[in-house]
């Protein structure tokens, strides 16, 4: 219940391809047993099909020949034509239930008529523009940016999960937090880096739902954790963690 | 071989008209080479144009176009009109493939790029008015523009730069879940505007 719960959150990401493999697993699960998320799932599939159509390009024309060759080769498994079509697909994400969408009335609305856009180097433009201005916190596009980037993910007792992208090269972590349980107004997340030295602060979470928390001076021998203290933090942890994140 | 021939007369060349994809992803998964041709023409432009902005690079976007095609007529039989258009069923093989491509080695190369070019000092409303003014069917674009902007960055950070939505949060320096809502009811209330049939 609460791991369908926590799937049918995805549903946006998961048309988005923004989830984990994992993630896009138990989402799968999640609409195989649930009719309406598995149409929600197909309309909104055929939504981002609609946005896709606004910003088509032209493939150079040896493409066109190098895919009919590349075809004709491709051997199609044999036609099972007085079989129903298979409800599942390893090679497409379209859900596996059956949905009664009304496939004609959606052709319709998609424009089948392909319009040649013009604008697509300046989209792609404007594109990188809202990636940049939108790296407000630059220190945390750079972290994602490095080789060695690591992502760990794990449930917070009391609720919620943890994230934390951490790159020994830069020196820096940050931490995502997700559906902290709420604290009294006397009480505060505090993350720490835990060392061969002990735990070492890294910093309070504004609120259970606050922004990524970013870090420095992590040299890739700690874990990072998570305590409730007291408002204002504490200079070494005094409960015992809610999540413990190992990055060795 | 007859039953092809009657095939290619469903399908006649000259005839570009009337018949619609999923007709002939039909015909394409019973091995119909005129259909796939035909479908080529239909889909190609949508899929390389998405795959362009996801991939960027224009040599892996041809690659990655040419998969998915072949991927079409490799897995046509597959296709249930009863549970969505023929151009969805592309575009969401053409998406999930473009993803897979920049999310193994090459995301780090792709972000160091991001990186390096970060010196646009553009406002950031202005910014998130041109993407959507970029995008050029009417519609998309209205549609687009009745989202909160936090709906639109994160579907279109999503979509059109494959980011995952712990990325995207991070980028946009929002919370996980809000970023998750915001990608679902932003992407409710695009499906409403453009009245995908329900």
């Amino acid at each position: 219940m609460t791991d369908n719960a926590q799937a049918h959150t995805l549903i946006g990401a998961y048309v988005l391809d923004a989830v984990s493999d994992t993630e896009r697993r138990a989402f799968e699960e999640h609409i195989a047993g649930c009719p309406s998320c598995a149409r929600e799932t197909a309309e909104l599939l055929e939504t981002t099909a609609l946005l896709a159509g606004g910003t088509t390009a032209e493939p150079p024309a040896h493409l066109r020949d190098r895919v009919l060759a590349a075809a004709a080769r491709t051997r199609q498994p044999p036609p099972r034509t007085d079989d129903p079509p298979p409800r599942r697909n390893s090679g497409g994400r379209w859900p596996r239930v059956a949905i009664p969408v009304a496939a004609a009335g959606i052709a319709v609305a998609v424009t089948l008529g392909v319009q040649a856009v013009h604008t697509n180097d300046r989209l792609e433009r404007d594109l990188q523009a809202l990636e940049q201005v939108n790296s407000r916190n630059g220190q945390v596009a750079r972290l994602l940016a490095a080789p060695d980037a690591k992502l760990v993910r794990g449930e917070v007792t009391g609720g919620g999960t943890g994230t934390v992208v951490a790159s020994r090269m830069k020196g820096e972590v940050v931490f995502l937090a997700d559906g902290l349980a709420r604290l009294p107004e006397d009480r505060t997340y505090q993350m720490w880096l835990i060392g061969a030295d002990g735990p070492r602060s890294a910093g309070l979470l504004a609120s259970s739902e606050g922004p990524p928390l970013l870090a420095s001076g992590f040299t890739g021998t700690e874990a990072v954790g998570l305590t409730v203290e007291p408002r204002g933090g504490s200079p070494r942890p005094t409960t015992p963690t809610v999540v413990v994140l190992p990055l060795v | 071989m007859a039953g092809r021939e009657r095939k290619l007369q469903a399908v006649p060349d000259d005839d570009a008209g009337d018949v619609t994809a999923e007709q002939l992803l039909v015909l394409v998964a019973r091995g119909d080479d005129k259909a796939f041709a035909r479908l080529y023409d239909v889909v190609a432009a949508r899929v390389f144009g998405l795959v362009r902005h996801v991939v960027r690079d224009h040599a892996q976007s041809e690659e990655v176009t040419q998969e998915v095609l072949v991927e079409v007529w490799r897995t046509a039989a597959r296709y249930d009109p009863g549970r969505g258009s023929a151009v969805a069923w592309v575009m969401t093989m053409a998406h999930r493939r473009a993803v897979d491509r920049v999310r193994s080695a090459q995301a780090a190369t792709r972000r160091e790029d991001l990186a390096a070019r970060r010196d646009a000092e553009t406002p950031f409303d202005a910014v998130s008015e041109q993407v959507a003014a970029r995008i050029e069917q009417r519609q998309v674009r209205r549609c687009l523009a009745t989202l909160t902007d936090l709906q639109r960055e994160s579907i279109l950070l999503g979509y059109f730069r494959g980011y995952s939505y712990p990325e995207t949060a991070a980028v946009l320096g929002v919370p996980l879940g809000t970023v998750k809502t915001r990608m679902r009811d932003g992407l409710i209330r695009l499906r409403d505007c453009l009245g995908v049939a329900r």
